[in-house]
């Protein structure tokens, strides 16, 4: 819904199978979304041609299924599917009243949104593995958008659940009511090295990024975290788990797409990287068990690493002290340029970004055309608070809270740059 | 013909009794293959296919879009119901209108030729493997793909479009890797093509193969760029890059009915310097973006977007165009069937101007030029872009230094 008014609905149905054989170590794969037993028969007799046509390479292997407990998890029950499209639309109807009376500010336009997804897989291999499951969530999101000196600013927030009745409005309301700034003046910067607080959301950006930096297969490829395996990459508050058993997040699955059970991965224990995310092909690559991290986006898709719910561990300060503690920095909650400035392989991190300049422990001035330009290794040095605002964010799904870096270059209009 | 043109009326007919303003049916057939080389050996082939429907609805300006992929007559039927209101008994007319284009199934033929042997594929990568290897020793990895895709479309709509075409796209990615003294570095170079049979017959392989060792070998000694203002030099090619991201999606009109675009009411206004002539043009030949008719099935061609500095035209679909009551410029695009379309550019270039390179260069005291960009973002609202840069110079005193 926009401004009030009912725009878009979308309804979706679909259904696959992706067929994978390996033959003396080569690989094929085909998908297919016809599903009669002709269709079937051909996209595996094309599976195999493509296996043979194939180099050999010893890492694939399948994921046993004899012998293993069935996984424990219980189904996650979502009621949002028995909700006909009519009652959807009526909920979001009811929000978007709901937040027009609520918020305290008159916005230049309301965006509110509402989208859920139900999920079945199936998986099975010539190992005796036999596995399905069914999951799903709902979202309601918010964005506000309005303008300070002609600049446009964003404000939003969301909720999920598997549940339609536990979207909660009010806090969502409560949540964008605190975000607000004060129409104050908006500035920019000149160059210069300062303390950064990033909220939940930025923070995931980061986290999520360096999730998939710690796949085995970008390790191999020449991360720039390869010299650090077992070695010092952050400072000592740095922990950072890769849960797949965490059933609060966006990735509550009871396997991974090659059926091997979920599991937690500590990945980052007082700041030493301890190990990587992996699946059978790269287990067996680097002499280890699978982590549970094969992921698949659909049927059409093939393979790779991926996290599950990424959790950076251990904050406990209020955000607002250790905003208090700044003397001059900057506030930031939007990033521009989020899918290029970061990069898996050197870990640099080059972002435009929008916030508000912290001056003697005061929210102030709203900033915009401005950068910050860092690396990987010296946020995870220079990281020396962490927050207790923690909040589930799906890039695919992190769990992150505020974070207060030093030292970060921040790229304003002239060069000088100065320490503060 | 993916789904009988008949059945596909009578779903018409049924969303348009149920008083909809405005029905259509996207109906899509894809089959695609990647080939990969990397490490030293093929892996993985990624071959695939779907097909579905994507269905639209408007009714009193409210869009509703379904889709699936199951294409039973039956599940078709259902999707159409569903979507239609119950209500109303109001029939609304299907409009008479040209937009009657088929083409012959022997044009299949041609380009389902553009699935090439595939041996004759992994001769043109290991020579690609030898030549970057070759370029300089310190080039320690080589990866190459070979994207083929095949579109098969049939679009069908209550104004009267009742369009089929054969799309296909072919693309060629070559990624060195540089390693020295602890630097990793990589260069990447794509090329694709739409509808060209010979596209990998006719791939000048040593020359994207020495463009990618050559950027990956120049970055091992990139130094740091000085940080602040500074004058840019867009290079030709990926300086397009740009103009199309932080320019061009500003000009695309659901965006600014949005309020989204900061050219919102500026047609005929003065936006650019006189020299810039912006153009978008789905006619060109084998460009990617190129197609006769767009995803709505309107006739397509070319749209001049600013002229001499002038704001001339935005880029509409259908949709848009209704609502500024305008005529689609035939830029109604869409991913696939699971989405409805968007006003999307289609080939996107500035025309040519008076300077040449060397006299844009020596004209900059202290800037950059950017030759590869890879990739940004803009925020259409306040024209506020980021770009990553994958490879630049620096310019002092009119030289690329």
């Amino acid at each position: 819904m926009l401004k009030g008014e009912l725009k878009e609905v979308f309804t979706t149905k679909e259904m696959g199978v992706g067929i994978r054989v390996i033959i003396a170590g080569a690989e094929g794969y085909y998908s297919t979304c016809r599903l009669r037993s002709h269709d079937i028969e051909f996209a595996l007799k094309k599976a195999i041609d493509i296996a043979k046509w194939n180099s050999n390479d010893i890492g694939h292997a399948l994921t046993e299924g004899k012998n293993i407990e069935t996984d424990a998890m219980l189904p996650i029950e979502t009621n949002f599917s028995k909700k006909t499209i009519k009652d959807k639309i009526r909920f979001v109807q009811e929000t978007d009243r709901f937040i027009s009376l609520n918020l305290n500010t008159s916005f230049d336009y309301i965006l509110s949104n509402y989208s859920d997804i139900s999920k079945y897989v199936y998986i099975c291999n010539t190992k005796g593995l036999s596995k399905e499951y069914k999951n799903g969530y709902c979202i309601l999101s918010i964005d506000g958008k309005y303008l300070i000196d002609g600049e446009e600013k964003r404000v939003g927030a969301f909720s999920f659940s598997n549940s339609l009745t536990k979207l909660n409005k009010a806090k969502l309301c409560e949540e964008i009511n605190k975000k607000l700034p004060p129409r104050n003046k908006l500035t920019s910067l000149n160059s210069l090295v300062c303390p950064v607080v990033f909220d939940p959301f930025i923070t995931a950006y980061f986290v999520s990024v360096l999730g998939f930096a710690l796949s085995a297969e970008t390790l191999y490829k020449g991360s720039f975290l390869r010299p650090f395996i077992e070695k010092n990459v952050g400072n000592e508050r740095i922990n950072i788990i890769d849960d797949g058993t965490n059933r609060e997040g966006f990735n509550a699955f009871p396997f991974d797409s090659e059926g091997t059970k979920r599991q937690k991965t500590v990945l980052i224990e007082n700041g030493i990287l301890k190990t990587v995310l992996s699946d059978n092909y790269w287990g067996n690559k680097f002499n280890k068990k699978s982590t549970g991290n094969a992921f698949r986006k659909d049927y059409m898709n093939m393979l790779c690493i991926g996290p599950t719910n990424l959790i950076l561990e251990g904050g406990n300060s209020e955000v607002i002290d250790i905003i208090k503690n700044v003397n001059y920095g900057l506030y930031v909650d939007e990033i521009i340029g989020a899918n290029i400035g970061m990069n898996i392989y050197n870990g640099d991190i080059s972002l435009g970004i929008k916030g508000r300049l912290i001056e003697e422990g005061n929210l102030t001035c709203f900033v915009t055309n401005t950068m910050i330009s860092t690396n990987f290794i010296d946020l995870l040095n220079n990281m020396i608070k962490i927050g207790n605002d923690y909040k589930w964010v799906p890039i695919p799904s992190v769990y992150s809270p505020s974070i207060l870096v030093d030292n970060i270059t921040i790229v304003g209009r002239r060069p000088e740059v100065k320490k503060r | 013909m993916i789904i009988d043109d008949d059945i596909l009326n009578k779903i018409l007919r049924i969303m348009l009794w149920k008083a909809n303003d405005f029905a259509e049916l996207f109906v899509e057939k894809k089959r695609w293959e990647i080939i990969v080389f990397r490490e030293g050996i093929f892996k993985i082939p990624s071959w695939g296919s779907y097909s579905g429907v994507g269905i639209r609805l408007i009714r009193s300006n409210v869009t509703y879009y379904s889709y699936t992929n199951i294409l039973e007559e039956s599940s078709l039927y259902k999707t159409a119901h569903q979507i239609s209101r119950n209500e109303g008994t109001k029939c609304v007319e299907r409009k008479n209108c040209n937009n009657n284009f088929k083409i012959e199934d022997s044009k299949f033929n041609k380009y389902s030729q553009v699935f090439e042997k595939y041996n004759n594929v992994k001769e043109k990568i290991l020579l690609v493997n030898e030549i970057a290897r070759l370029y300089n020793s310190k080039i320690t990895e080589v990866e190459c793909s070979y994207t083929n895709v095949l579109k098969e479309i049939q679009i069908i709509n209550s104004l009267g479009a009742n369009v089929s075409d054969y799309r296909s796209y072919s693309s060629f990615k070559v990624t060195s890797t540089a390693k020295y003294n602890g630097v990793i570095q990589k260069g990447q170079v794509e090329y694709g093509k739409t509808g060209d049979p010979h596209f990998l017959s006719e791939l000048d392989v040593d020359k994207i193969t020495d463009e990618s060792a050559r950027k990956a070998i120049n970055m091992l000694t990139a130094k740091e760029p000085p940080a602040g203002e500074m004058m840019v030099v867009l290079g030709n090619s990926h300086g397009g890059v740009l103009l199309h991201e932080a320019c061009g999606h500003m000009l695309e009109a659901d965006t600014i009915q949005k309020n989204g675009s900061i050219f919102k009411d500026m047609l005929n206004t003065t936006i650019a310097n006189k020299e810039v002539t912006l153009i978008d043009d789905s006619n060109m030949p084998h460009g990617w973006g190129s197609a006769k008719f767009d995803d709505e099935g309107q006739p397509t061609g070319k749209n001049i977007l600013i002229y001499k500095g002038k704001l001339n035209s935005y880029i509409h679909s259908l949709l848009s165009a209704r609502r500024d009551n305008k005529k689609s410029t035939g830029n109604g695009r869409r991913e696939s069937y699971k989405n409805p379309p968007l006003c999307r550019m289609t080939n996107t270039y500035l025309e040519r101007g008076q300077s040449t390179f060397e006299d844009i260069v020596k004209s900059v005291k202290r800037g950059i030029f950017v030759k590869t960009v890879s990739g940004g973002e803009v925020k259409s609202a306040n024209g506020n872009f980021a770009f990553g840069v994958s490879e630049s110079y620096l310019i002092e005193n009119g030289k690329i230094t």
